[in-house]
């Protein structure tokens, strides 16, 4: 019986895309799909305001 | 197949939800992009080819087969209780890709979560040797389990340790109400793709 795999289970990865980088140096990815309830803008402004007012702002 | 890529084999029901969350939010801080069937279906997939699809995709898997029991359906349905068999059906799935999907799937790597470490010896015994590690169904022991064993199989030391990501998870349930709030949901109700966009961009801006 022929047990090859696929050919595109053979393909190693591209770069997966960096939205930004922690302060301990972990790049975070940019997720693969959109969100749906938001934009991407509104939630960049949602989550700069709960910074704002939280007491925990490190990493 | 992705080295960035992590996937998410557990079960979706409201009650597993503060679990799933907090995977995800493990593998998003570690610097991995977090892969599961809740994502979109953009070319029309059946839900087993979808799977198929994403586990090729996947170097990671995380699998939690503590929902392996018997339960109740519909009232007045005589043929339950039945077992849930989605996850270990996925977990088959994945040993299977690294056993027969030749050098590059070979690569993968796989954890295994219970309710505790030897349960799992009563119903799926075939899997001993395998990575399995005991969650004692609480959110803390899953996070930090979960953050140890991906720096350990990555070989990154950046990845933050046990209590580092605990703290900071800790941090992010916090403000995930502030975040649903502005769009009127409560954090039982954000979606999939919002929940990884809330997670990535408050790691992202938390670091500026």
């Amino acid at each position: 019986m022929n047990m090859q795999a696929p050919k595109s289970f053979q393909k190693e990865d591209a770069r997966p895309k960096v939205l930004g980088v922690t302060k301990d140096g972990v790049k975070i990815l940019r997720p693969k799909f959109p969100p749906k309830n938001f934009t991407e803008r509104e939630l960049r402004d949602a989550v700069a305001k709960a910074l704002e007012t939280s007491p925990a702002k490190s990493a | 197949m992705n080295a960035a890529d992590v996937f998410i084999n557990c079960p979706f029901s409201r009650d597993y939800d503060t679990h799933f969350k907090a995977i995800v939010f493990v593998v998003i801080r570690s610097g991995f992009n977090p892969r599961c069937a809740r994502e979109d279906d953009d070319v029309g997939d059946i839900r087993y080819e979808k799977i198929c699809r994403i586990i090729a995709e996947c170097k990671f898997g995380v699998h939690d087969i503590s929902y392996t029991g018997l339960y109740d359906g519909p009232a007045g349905d005589a043929d339950f209780p039945l077992p849930r068999f989605n996850m270990p059906l996925e977990l088959g799935l994945f040993l299977g890709a690294k056993k027969f999907g030749g050098d590059v799937q070979a690569k993968k790597k796989i954890v295994v979560f219970d309710r505790d470490e030897h349960r799992f010896r009563k119903f799926i015994s075939d899997i001993s040797g395998s990575d399995i590690k005991a969650h004692n169904n609480n959110t803390t022991d899953l996070i930090t389990t979960l953050a140890t064993w991906l720096r350990h199989v990555s070989q990154r030391r950046t990845v933050p340790g046990p209590a580092a990501m605990l703290a900071e998870y800790r941090s992010f349930t916090e403000v995930l109400p502030v975040l649903c709030a502005s769009q009127t949901l409560l954090p039982e109700e954000v979606e999939y793709h919002d929940y990884v966009w809330m997670v990535s961009e408050w790691m992202r801006q938390r670091a500026q």
